[in-house]
């Protein structure tokens, strides 16, 4: 028998082992519902690992440049809209394996509106000075909690929760994905950056604000946006946003890197439904050594824009640091 | 046609498929579960842009060929019960006693090159059909289904020895 004859005759000599159709036909009913049941716990998840993935950077205290890159948390717009607007602090830190205390690099607010469309995450300039102290140095002081509350007073809003993430996050997740492509070059209307797939080591390096590549800190920050931006893309197109399998397993990989979650998980789920129906916008105010100018001339309209939960508005005007 | 109407027809069918192209019936089944799961959900997609029995061939496919080999996605989707997947050996103690050589062997060929002899040497489709199925050239085709008969050749004249 040539081996072709043999090959035709094992498949045939099998097929009697071929499961039964029926009871998979009941299974194939189940799962489907299944999956649209957990659509909004897939959303939670979706918002917990799109946050821990933009994650942030390694900086030392003294780097005077000031919004160090920010990890956003991108929780998902919901369809059916969230009674009230939802906001996530998002604090990124650049604790490295084996030292004991770690800086805040990042303070992003993360703001999902009533509104479906858009999610903002709104970069603060780390040195900026709040309550008489930098957000670096109240985060050295008094760790997330006394962060949140000085970014409360500052905006004049409540967090549902805080999310506090390392570049051991940010490296896990990427991995995890297999790398992801971004463009994440100088300002992207200057020049056609190029766009290579990060691995999780090349995205905390290039991200980091040691990186040595000469970028300020917005353009970090713009760049930790378009990298979000690009996992977010990424997880919608493979599926991942949609399978529940899927997200728990990411959020494990997250997880089991060090992600910290303060806040009821089951609120970030309100506000999603699937990652794809909402646009990401980024706000980065430009970085000054000095916020003051910033304070009286961007901060109180963005910060009534996010209270009355008008940011559509407000990003909409032609502006420099908004990029979506 | 109907998501329902499809299902009935095709799932027997695609049953058979996945068993020769995993070699177990548990991950057979498991595979054809989440690619009617994802068809049912994409249904209205996928009927519009694309022909389902074309989408559910190459899903399933990639699906396999991806299994275990460093795509987590896969890997998570496929085994969301861990208790209730059985391992390959299962199904050797099913058998005959008369061992199956060949079977096994199917079992220890790169995955690319056992679906192109299922497509080939059981689904009976030509080249060019192989070739859309498995995203790649009608020549890869050829050179994969070459390598691997040479292989099963070789495999099964040193074991008759």
């Amino acid at each position: 028998m040539s081996v072709e004859e043999d090959l035709r005759a094992t498949f045939v000599r099998h097929e009697a082992a071929t499961p039964a159709a029926d009871p998979l036909r009941n299974k194939i009913k189940a799962a489907v519902v299944r999956r649209k049941r957990r659509r909004a716990i897939i959303s939670t998840a979706a918002a917990v690992l799109v946050v821990a993935a933009a994650v942030p950077i390694a900086a030392s205290v003294s780097h005077r440049d000031s919004p160090t890159t920010e990890s956003l948390l991108a929780a998902p717009v919901t369809a059916a809209a969230p009674a009230t607007a939802l906001n996530v602090l998002l604090i990124g830190t650049d604790r490295t394996p084996g030292v004991a205390s770690a800086r805040a690099d990042s303070v992003t607010i993360v703001h999902v509106p009533v509104d479906p469309g858009a999610t903002y995450l709104i970069t603060l300039p780390r040195d900026g000075v709040v309550g008489g102290r930098t957000l670096a140095e109240t985060f050295r002081a008094g760790g997330a909690p006394a962060t949140r509350a000085a970014v409360s007073r500052l905006a004049g809003i409540k967090f549902n929760a805080t999310i506090i993430v390392d570049p051991a996050t940010l490296s896990a997740v990427t991995d995890a994905v297999d790398g992801v492509k971004a463009c994440l070059g100088r300002r992207v209307e200057q020049n056609l950056p190029a766009c290579p797939t990060f691995d999780g080591a090349g995205i905390v390096k290039r991200l980091g604000a040691r990186s040595g590549l000469g970028y300020t800190g917005y353009e970090r920050d713009l760049n930790s946006q378009r990298y979000l931006r690009s996992l977010a893309e990424k997880l919608t197109a493979d599926g991942t946003l949609t399978d529940p399998a899927a997200l728990r397993a990411l959020v494990g990989v997250a997880d089991h890197s060090g992600l910290k979650i303060d806040g009821d998980l089951s609120v970030l789920a309100r506000a999603a439904q699937s990652l794809n129906a909402a646009e990401i916008v980024g706000v980065v105010a430009p970085s000054l050594t000095s916020t003051d100018s910033h304070h009286e001339r961007v901060y109180p309209a963005l910060f009534a824009a996010l209270r009355t939960d008008d940011l559509a508005t407000w990003t909409a005007a032609p502006r420099a640091y908004v990029e979506r | 046609m109907t998501y329902e109407e499809f299902v009935d027809s095709r799932l027997p069918a695609l049953l058979r498929y996945a068993l020769m192209l995993t070699g177990d019936r548990s991950t057979a089944e498991d595979l054809v579960q989440e690619t009617m799961v994802r068809l049912q959900l994409n249904w209205r997609r996928v009927a519009r842009t694309d022909t389902p029995d074309g989408y559910v061939r190459r899903m399933l496919t990639n699906q396999f060929i991806d299994l275990r080999r460093g795509s987590w996605l896969r890997r998570v989707l496929l085994r969301p019960e861990p208790d209730s997947s059985f391992p390959a050996a299962h199904d050797h103690a099913q058998e005959s006693a008369e061992r199956d050589q060949m079977w096994e062997l199917l079992g220890t060929l790169p995955r690319r090159q056992r679906a192109a002899l299922v497509l080939r040497y059981y689904e009976d489709l030509p080249d060019a059909d192989i070739a859309e199925v498995l995203g790649c050239a009608v020549g890869t085709v050829r050179s994969s289904i070459s390598r691997a008969l040479s292989t099963l050749r070789t495999t099964l004249v040193e074991a008759a020895r």
